[in-house]
């Protein structure tokens, strides 16, 4: 996948979610899908991590900007794009990872992928849910809307994934 | 200082994110949870269409064509029965009448000097219109809903109507003739609405219209359940009063309704009574309101301004 692929699907992501998804709220909040961290976890493995930060970064500003709020996106996007470099750590294999390795399901395993994108996709809103309850007594409930959501984006992702990712090259 | 700036180098990561995280952080929790600013100025003016059309589309579910007619209809009579109300109520510039002499000529050729050889007659006519004269001081704009949230503990609606319709930071906003929130926002074309379904506000109201002021506040648990705090214990209240706003807060005129209470308790000091108030306004099926601009609030305001503040 080159830089330029890669950009796109992160621009793509981002402003489906600015322009759909973020209308797209259901069972009062329990279903929210936050499809841009698609765009996020489809960053090549391998870059240097503030690549990964600034991508964040400039995500959330995306999606703080289409939602009109301040700054809730782009802390909760930030600290996804912090935590990126250590999610992809922790499933690399012995010998790591080489610059631009694809994090798709035809690359490394439907495994890898589902894993990689429960974790990416958790990170984000538990992060973006408990910040938006603002008190003790709302964090769990709002962290259990976290969670559904979660289950609500992966089955998005990986309905994208399947019929948008390259296909493996036959032997 | 070297060792700091190798520090640095070598943790530039985590510097990085720290910084960037704290510059963010402290933008969100500078709103306070009430979005504000250049930015959502910005953003609404930028995504306000957008927003209009994916408000279309998900009325057209709902016979969109015919019910939004009815609702803005609605909306209209509504805002023309306020005013109504409230010219009839305002008795500031009303023109009294009395009957005016009979001969007043002839009174004041009979009319006597007092002792101060002043010769005083009766004085009749109208009374002169006040300074508001029999203008309305309560101003009625309808809006639509294009966009609300209603899964949040800081939720918001945005409205299609902004500064060029009339509306201003502050003003109330009303739906079925009861509240539902204020504008905090506005731009040209657009305004961002705090509902009391807010976790981050109060609302000042009371039980009934003779009750003792209080705060409504939302816990951010159950959208149609609030609470009204630091009630008296000595208030008697039961199940189905309508808790009403003081009108002290200038978004809502005295007396416009908030919901009802359904259930009573005590707050943890013991000393007052926590309401649990059932709110009129319907936020799942919101879309035609009433933003109400108070008259004199700017004045009342500059006024509330002015007080002395404790040292």
């Amino acid at each position: 996948m080159t830089p330029v692929a890669a950009f796109l699907r992160f621009f793509i992501a981002g402003i489906l979610q600015a322009l759909f998804f973020q209308h797209l709220v259901l069972a009062n909040g329990w279903l929210t899908p936050s499809i841009h961290v698609y765009g996020l976890a489809m960053l090549p493995l391998g870059r240097k991590p503030w690549v990964y930060l600034v991508a964040g970064g400039v995500m959330g500003l995306l999606q703080d900007f289409a939602a009109a709020s301040n700054g809730l996106y782009t802390a909760t996007c930030l600290a996804v794009g912090f935590l990126q470099p250590s999610i992809g750590r922790l499933l690399a294999p012995r010998e790591g990872y080489e610059a631009n390795t694809e994090p798709t399901a035809a690359a490394q395993g439907w495994t890898w992928f589902s894993v990689y994108t429960l974790l990416m996709v958790g990170a984000h809103n538990l992060i973006l849910f408990g910040l938006e309850a603002g008190r003790w007594g709302l964090l769990l409930r709002a962290e259990g809307k976290a969670l559904t959501s979660v289950a609500l984006t992966f089955g998005l992702v990986a309905l994208v994934h399947l019929l948008f990712q390259p296909r493996p090259r036959s032997r | 200082m070297r060792n700091l700036l190798l520090l640095i180098a070598r943790h530039h990561r985590l510097v990085l994110f720290v910084v960037f995280e704290a510059l963010a952080l402290g933008w969100y929790a500078s709103a306070n949870g009430h979005a504000r600013g250049a930015w959502i100025r910005m953003s609404l003016a930028a995504n306000g269409a957008w927003m209009e059309r994916v408000a279309r589309v998900k009325h057209v579910g709902d016979l969109a064509t015919s019910n939004d007619a009815l609702l803005r209809e609605n909306a209209e009579l509504r805002a023309a029965l306020l005013a109504r109300e409230t010219e009839l109520a305002d008795t500031s510039g009303w023109v009294v009448w009395e009957p005016p002499p009979v001969d007043t000529a002839a009174l004041a050729a009979a009319a006597v000097p007092d002792s101060g050889g002043v010769v005083r007659t009766a004085v009749s006519g109208q009374k002169p219109r006040g300074p508001r004269g029999i203008e309305v001081p309560l101003r009625v704009y309808p809006a639509r809903v294009i966009r609300a949230s209603d899964d949040r503990s800081a939720n918001y609606l945005i409205l299609d109507a902004g500064t060029a319709d009339g509306l201003a930071v502050g003003q109330g906003v009303m739906a079925l003739g009861a509240a539902v929130g204020r504008v905090h926002e506005v731009t040209g074309q657009y305004a961002l609405v705090l509902p009391l379904v807010h976790t981050g506000i109060e609302w000042s109201a009371r039980v009934g219209a003779d009750g003792p002021a209080a705060r409504l506040v939302w816990d951010g648990k159950s959208l149609g359940m609030t609470q009204l705090r630091d009630v008296p214990r000595s208030t008697v209240v039961a199940a189905g009063d309508t808790v009403l706003a003081t009108g002290f807060q200038g978004f809502f005129p005295a007396g416009t309704p908030f919901g009802t209470v359904v259930e009573e308790g005590v707050d943890r000091t013991g000393e007052f009574k926590v309401l649990t108030v059932q709110l009129f306004a319907d936020y799942r099926n919101l879309r035609y309101v009433e933003v109400i601009d108070v008259g004199d609030r700017e004045q009342l305001d500059a006024l509330g301004r002015r007080t002395p503040q404790p040292e």
